[in-house]
């Protein structure tokens, strides 16, 4: 590698942490990956490895830390303060949301107060809202949606029981007092109540608590392809298709653009089966065009996973255990694909079991157990590492 | 080697020794003499185009993208309703009802499908029959808009610049006109990106959202225009039969559909075709040939034939692959 190249960091990760339960599939790990290098992760059995991709490309969304990949940030972090702020106007928020019982019931039906079961039914209700609000203190993406939901039909409620208000003005509160002095700014109380808690949700300091979650799919269009431990292929569809289903998010043909065959659409049809025919061609499949991919054998599956891989025009690929399950000649022909695909300029973190490989192709290895990072450096430092050797052997 | 993994569908429509006589029985089929009973076999030409186009329209989903639709009369009744109510209370042309109807059926298409987008398949398979009950309550129920369980009655025939269409053969033009329009739509989205796009979801969504597909969205587009199709055949069902009643969308219809795709293989075009070419006039022929007092015993057959094809023809009677 050049000096020069080896310079820009590709990828990071910053104490990145996924917790499932009470299980930590990954601690704190932390490395980098630089523009055209071949990095190994490696580790024995359930240290973590594919969650960690999993992480990467957001499949599983880490619990903290932080992403970086070509200098944007893929995993935003939450920091404690802000956290416990969502925190606070969730309750505030789910508190007031007790209002709401009288609330729909004036609008409704105002005589409902006075029979039990309306009012049983309306108070799960409430309950229910309440617990739907739970998920907020997790800043899930679709929590705040629900939040102004919920702000809005509060604030539409208000409205019209002001609205209607002179019509209660009769009723009064099981015979003792006048239901009409406690209805306007009650009103009132709940609409403003809403109102500033959605601009609240709109400062951006609490926007930014929400995270700007990117979907796999657009991290896959920011240049960061991979593959599967266990061959996820389409299997009903050519092996053509797969590839082409690769150059997905390179292309942009709408629905009308097919419909009505433009210009535009056909060309870009044909170019995409053009590069796909071409990945095809550079992982060796290239008489297999039409095959369906189920039906290819074990190999060429795998070597089909890359070329869709590849087909989406990555700057980073993610190999998972790309050996497993080959015999030697398969794996050494898997060594000379990947040192291609690196000389294409195409930066590789890999994960692998099988030490010939990675001995072969890593620049440099991280070694993982029990979620943490125990060792990192190139292959001779790693072989050498008593941690590593530990790990792999068990301690003396 | 080209023909070696070529869909079943693209032989049947590049071959044009296949479609050819097809085509040519189909055009002229409303001029061959059948005796007296010469409209009632249009009638039946006209219905099996009605339900090619609801089997072309309901493919989309469960057999493109891989989800089980068990409501899709909803939308063929919210495409009945839309047009035969914009045509009775204003009077307007089908060229102006029939694309408004499958808006809105895209509409509530979509209305349906985003807040189902991260349900499983059993899961979203109930949500979809309860919403395809939720339409006929509501069409039921709401008498100032539809009228209810009164039906609508007196919808206008269709028209075509300003000519009224009351031959039976001018209508089987006109459905068989929409059912090549949405024949075309079908088969162009089938091998473009966006029909790869669903086959992906199909097959695995989490590869296809790995490969840079955006689930949701397509899920969405599979939806609206799967919804727009039914509603569209449900638009012209309506100008067609010129009555129409909440009864006409009861949870059976989705069945018959859906068994007309799983009849002729899921996922398949031309399965989704022959299904219905095979099935509905074999009802109307089961009706003649069944003594009166068993001519309900009818689907009886149906469900008989659909399990002995489980048997021996899992995959449908045209699968979409061999092996």
């Amino acid at each position: 590698m050049t000096e020069r190249k080896s310079k820009k960091i590709l990828l990071q990760t910053h104490n990145l942490v996924k917790k499932f339960g009470g299980l930590t599939a990954v601690k704190d790990v932390s490395l980098d990956v630089k523009a055209g290098e071949i990095v190994a992760l490696i580790g024995p059995n359930g240290a973590g490895k594919t969650t960690f991709f999993n992480c990467l490309n957001q499949v599983t969304v880490p619990t903290s830390g932080a992403v970086t990949f070509a200098d944007q940030s893929l995993v935003s972090v939450v920091s404690p303060a802000t956290k416990l702020l969502v925190l606070r106007l969730s309750q505030v928020f789910a508190g007031l949301s007790l209002l709401w019982l009288p609330l729909v019931l004036g609008v409704v039906w105002p005589e409902a107060f006075f029979r039990l079961e309306a009012v049983i039914a309306l108070s799960s209700l409430t309950l229910f809202r309440i617990y739907l609000l739970r998920p907020l203190s997790r800043f899930r993406p679709w929590s705040r949606l629900l939040l102004i939901i919920f702000m809005l039909v509060d604030i539409v409620c208000g409205a019209v029981w002001l609205a209607r208000s002179a019509e209660f003005s009769e009723i009064s509160f099981f015979g003792l007092f006048p239901f009409y002095p406690l209805l306007v700014p009650g009103a009132i109380i709940l609409i403003a109540g809403a109102l500033t808690l959605l601009v609240m949700f709109n400062l951006p300091r609490v926007r930014e608590a929400f995270g700007r979650y990117l979907r796999a799919d657009t991290i896959t269009r920011l240049g960061m392809g991979r593959t599967f431990q266990n061959i996820r292929l389409f299997s009903s569809l050519s092996a053509l298709d797969n590839v082409k289903l690769g150059r997905h998010c390179r292309t942009k043909a709408n629905f009308f653009g097919t419909v009505f065959c433009l210009p535009q659409a056909r060309r870009e049809e044909q170019d995409s089966a053009e590069k796909a025919a071409e990945c095809l061609r550079f992982v060796g499949l290239g008489d297999q065009l039409l095959t369906r991919a189920g039906a290819l054998p074990y190999g060429d599956q795998r070597r089909l996973e890359i070329a869709r891989a590849l087909a989406t025009e990555p700057r980073l690929l993610l190999l998972d255990e790309p050996a497993a399950g080959m015999n030697p000649t398969e794996s050494r022909e898997l060594i000379t694909l990947v040192r291609r695909i690196s000389r294409a300029g195409i930066a590789i973190l890999i994960i692998e079991h099988d030490m010939k490989v990675i001995m072969n192709l890593a620049d440099r290895i991280f070694v993982l157990d029990h979620g943490e990072l125990i060792a990192s450096g190139t292959p001779e430092a790693i072989r050498k590492d008593k941690k590593v050797i530990e790990a792999y052997l068990g301690a003396q | 080697m080209k023909n070696k993994a070529m869909h079943l569908d693209d032989r049947l429509f590049s071959d044009k020794k296949l479609y050819l006589p097809l085509l040519a029985v189909v055009l002229i089929l409303p001029w061959l003499p059948m005796g007296i009973a010469g409209p009632y076999v249009i009638r039946i030409a006209t219905l099996t185009l009605v339900y090619m186009v609801l089997a072309l329209g309901l493919n989309v989903v469960p057999g493109f993208t891989g989800l089980l639709d068990l409501g899709y009369v909803g939308f063929f009744g919210i495409g009945a309703y839309t047009a035969g109510l914009l045509t009775v209370y204003y009077h307007w042309s089908l060229w102006l009802v029939l694309p408004l109807a499958a808006l809105n059926g895209a509409l509530w298409g979509i209305l349906r499908g985003a807040p189902t987008l991260r349900l499983s398949d059993d899961y979203f398979a109930i949500v979809t029959f309860g919403f395809s009950e939720l339409i006929i309550l509501v069409i039921k129920n709401e008498l100032w808009l539809t009228r209810g369980p009164m039906g609508v009655p007196g919808i206008a025939r269709p028209d075509l610049f300003g000519i009224v269409l009351n031959q039976p053969w001018q209508t089987y033009y006109l459905i068989f006109f929409f059912l090549l329009l949405v024949l075309w739509t079908v088969v162009r989205i089938r091998s473009s990106r966006l029909g790869r796009a669903w086959f992906a979801i199909r097959e695995d969504e989490i590869a296809a959202e790995c490969v840079g597909v955006n689930v949701a969205r397509y899920k969405i587009i599979a939806f609206a225009l799967s919804a727009a199709i039914g509603a569209l055949a449900g638009a012209f069902y309506a100008r067609w039969f010129r009555f129409i009643h909440p009864d006409m969308f009861k949870f059976w219809e989705s069945i018959l559909i859906l068994c007309l795709i799983v009849f002729g293989g899921m996922g398949s075009i031309t399965g989704a075709l022959v299904g219905a070419l095979v099935l509905i006039p074999l009802t109307e022929i089961l009706r003649i040939v069944l003594p009166p007092e068993f001519s309900n015993a009818r689907y009886l057959v149906f469900g008989l034939l659909i399990v002995v094809m489980m048997r021996w023809r899992p995959a449908g009677l045209l699968p979409v692959e061999k092996d």
